[in-house]
């Protein structure tokens, strides 16, 4: 009997083989969307420029590109041109329709932006193994791999290569309005929500991804913190956020004291929910129900804390902007404390 | 005092130097190396020692040398440095020799700060110096040119 251990060191991982100036490159297959190879009037066409940013719109969209050349520091030359295949054939090189640009659509950190290859080869399981210390500073590689020809090949680390060729720093921004519009392009679509009451009877919403439980809370177990409510919850403290507060009314004024009133009501019907990994509770009036709704703003947000106005069940429900109350709640804690 | 020590010397640009033999673990023929863009210029690239992924640094770029004359294929010194393995490319190798301590002299004050930290000193051989290598030190790229920028 002949056993054998094998390191489990040894990470295997899927990645798409490119080349650049002959020499293969793994990318990851994790951070890969999509690929796109745009030939003869397109490749000329299609890449254009924001004051020398070359992007690339990919279904309506602008791409940022990042060209791995130049990222590798081995293109001098500018513009687009240079991804074009080195072969020294007069004729190729003189019919600009044999000329193509590969585009490898990669994701870091929120942020999508397209790799120009000079050319897309396969994809193949690699195995990982790590940089020498003196390469290590070099944040576009993650490490290196042997090839089935028994050539090493380098594998290059998506986000260090965003980083370096500035996506993610100047980017950070678009993607976070990015991240929104897809927030509120995925609203159109059907969407399962907890539907309760305000105060005043006013119906409101929130996604019902964001629920971690429903809860009635006993009102004596409610317990003064600083000038929050919390309660003991599963053995932690759980903060407690009324909606009649959260929520700006300007028709009732709020009046500050230094020490808050305890709740009146025997229980309380409280939505705990999880935002960031941070658990809260959300007082409201009375739980509904659980429906599922095409959400489409029917009207802009009439008040901090809401993100928009809807229609659902026959009722003007408002969309509550649940990160939004939470701030809200951090502000309102130390103005509070000074006043009192 | 008389601990005779074994030296595996080498040649570079005719100088001969010296590296303590336990440090070195074998001397290979020179095989393709795999390019790394972006690194220090000493880095000549990757190669695949069976199966390994081992870092592959130009001594003569490391000792501030002139470049190796074209057509001349150097020869790999593969030597455990603290950090896992690293293959040195040299002219070619010579013997190993046995040195005693008293043939050993540090390094001249005229000698550069850099290259003083990498030469340890010189074993004063019969016809010739042999220059004594700190491995650590000649497999450290970022030290060496930390120490370029303060200079």
């Amino acid at each position: 009997m002949v056993r054998m251990k094998i390191p489990l060191t040894l990470a295997i991982i899927p990645a798409l083989i490119v080349t650049s100036r002959g020499e293969r490159y793994a990318i990851p297959q994790v951070s890969l969307l999509e690929l796109v190879r745009l030939e003869g009037e397109h490749a000329r066409a299609g890449i254009e420029m924001i004051h020398g940013a070359p992007v690339y719109r990919l279904r309506g969209h602008l791409l940022p590109l990042v060209y791995l050349r130049r990222a590798l520091g081995e293109d001098v030359g500018e513009g687009p041109e240079e991804t074009t295949s080195d072969t020294p054939d007069a004729s190729a090189s003189s019919a600009t329709g044999s000329r193509c640009v590969n585009i490898v659509v990669l994701q870091a950190e929120g942020q999508q932006f397209g790799l120009v290859v000079d050319e897309v080869n396969d994809t193949e399981e690699i195995v990982v193994k790590p940089l020498s210390k003196q390469l290590k500073a070099i944040a576009v590689y993650a490490g290196a791999t042997i090839m089935g020809d028994g050539k090493v090949a380098l594998i290059l680390d998506v986000l260090g290569l965003a980083h370096s060729s500035s996506i993610l720093a100047e980017g950070k921004e678009g993607a976070l309005a990015e991240a929104e519009a897809a927030q509120v392009a995925s609203a159109g679509q059907k969407q399962k929500l907890v539907l309760f009451t305000g105060p005043c009877d006013s119906r409101m919403a929130v996604p019902l991804n964001m629920l971690a439980r429903l809860e009635n809370i006993p009102g004596a177990e409610v317990e003064r913190s600083g000038n929050q409510w919390v309660t003991q919850y599963r053995g932690q403290i759980l903060p407690l956020i009324r909606v009649s507060h959260a929520l700006e009314e300007r028709r009732q004024v709020r009046t500050i004291t230094g020490v808050i009133d305890l709740p009146t009501a025997a229980t309380l019907q409280v939505l705990v929910l999880e935002h960031e990994r941070q658990a809260f509770g959300l007082v409201v009036n009375q739980i509904l129900d659980i429906v599922e709704s095409a959400l489409e703003p029917q009207s802009p947000p009439t008040r901090a804390g809401v993100l928009f106005s809807s229609v659902v069940s026959e009722r003007v429900t408002e969309m509550l902007d649940v990160p939004a109350i939470l701030r809200g709640g951090e502000a309102f804690a130390p103005v509070a404390a000074v006043q009192g | 005092m008389n601990l005779a020590r074994q030296f595996c010397t080498f040649y570079l640009n005719h100088l001969l130097f010296g590296v303590e033999s336990q440090k070195i673990q074998e001397v290979v023929g020179y095989r393709e190396l795999r390019p790394v863009p972006l690194a220090p210029p000493s880095v000549s690239g990757l190669m695949n020692l069976r199966g390994q992924v081992v870092i592959a640094l130009e001594l003569r770029k490391q000792l501030e040398l002139p470049e190796r004359p074209a057509g001349m294929t150097p020869v790999c010194l593969v030597v455990r440095a603290a950090e896992g393995e690293v293959c040195l490319l040299a002219d070619e190798v010579g013997n190993v020799v046995e040195v005693e301590d008293e043939t050993f002299e540090p390094s001249p004050e005229t000698l550069s700060p850099r290259l003083r930290s990498v030469i340890l000193g010189v074993h004063k051989l019969e016809h010739q110096l042999m220059h004594v290598l700190d491995t650590d030190r000649a497999c450290d790229v970022q030290s060496l040119r930390d120490q370029n920028g303060e200079n």
